[in-house]
């Protein structure tokens, strides 16, 4: 098989644990890692980088996504009346 | 008008929470640069400035945030060398186990010691979900940069789990 990808063990395993290879250089690669301890190595470990990342992936608490529409809503209202203090203030004597 | 930004933006929230939480440190700092980003959003939405795609225009709004005003208010964070982590034990169960053992706060850490463009590398492909060349936009840096970056960062946390790599001839 012709090799299709210069030979970076770093590079392909990022493109390859990211699922960016196409499916031709997929199936090079798969062959070419039974042969090389290097890539081999560098694919188990990214691969296992990437399980422990996305475990660190969180949501965002609700008192957050609630304080984000109130604080929007407000900046929205303010826009269209001007601040809030400005809507309290005497009427000027004419 | 607010309605219409909240319907099409709040679907972001745990992308944009997530790469606060890796850009600055407090809780609390992480609480205002996300509402900083809905109202820097929100101004530029009321002024026209509609994306096409809600998340990356989220996520660059975050980015360009946390990394000005944000990172000098806050206290930079301390990189320590990686060989500093404390690595948990090997356990029967390769992954697993060994995932299920590392509490959120450990993993917070760890992903916190390493250098910050890996940490941010890492938040949009493997957190945020975006490819290497939509990520390399964002950070404004070539894909190959992105790609090894990526790869250490990965290797780096990979490292926590303290496995020994397989034999070829196990896995085949």
């Amino acid at each position: 098989m012709i090799v299709e990808m210069p030979h970076d063990p770093e590079i392909n395993a990022s493109l390859y644990v990211s699922g960016e290879f196409t499916r031709r250089v997929r199936r090079w690669f798969e062959t070419h890692l039974l042969e090389c301890d290097d890539c081999w190595r560098e694919v188990w470990l990214a691969r296992l980088g990437r399980r422990v990342a996305e475990h660190a992936r969180e949501g965002a608490p609700a008192a957050l996504r609630e304080k984000v529409r109130a604080v929007v809503h407000l900046s929205g209202r303010e826009a269209v009346d001007g601040p809030w203090w400005r809507r309290f203030r005497r009427p000027r004597r004419s | 008008m607010e309605d219409e930004f909240l319907r099409e933006t709040m679907g972001c929230m745990d992308l944009v929470y997530n790469i606060s939480r890796r850009l600055v440190r407090s809780e609390e700092d992480v609480q205002d640069l996300v509402q900083e980003t809905y109202l820097a959003a929100f101004r530029a939405w009321g002024e026209r400035r509609r994306p096409r795609k809600v998340d990356p225009w989220m996520a660059t709004i975050c980015l360009n945030l946390g990394r000005s005003a944000w990172r000098r208010r806050s206290r930079r964070p301390t990189e320590l060398p990686l060989g500093d982590i404390e690595t948990m034990p090997a356990l029967s169960d390769p992954e697993g186990e060994a995932l299920a053992a590392i509490d959120r706060e450990t993993l917070h850490e760890a992903m916190w010691r390493l250098p910050e463009e890996q940490r941010i590398a890492l938040t949009l492909v493997d957190l945020a979900g975006f490819s290497t060349a939509e990520t390399a936009q964002l950070m404004g840096t070539p894909r190959g940069t992105v790609l090894s970056r990526l790869h250490r960062g990965r290797r780096a946390l990979a490292l926590l789990l303290n496995q020994d790599v397989p034999e070829r001839k196990e896995a085949r």
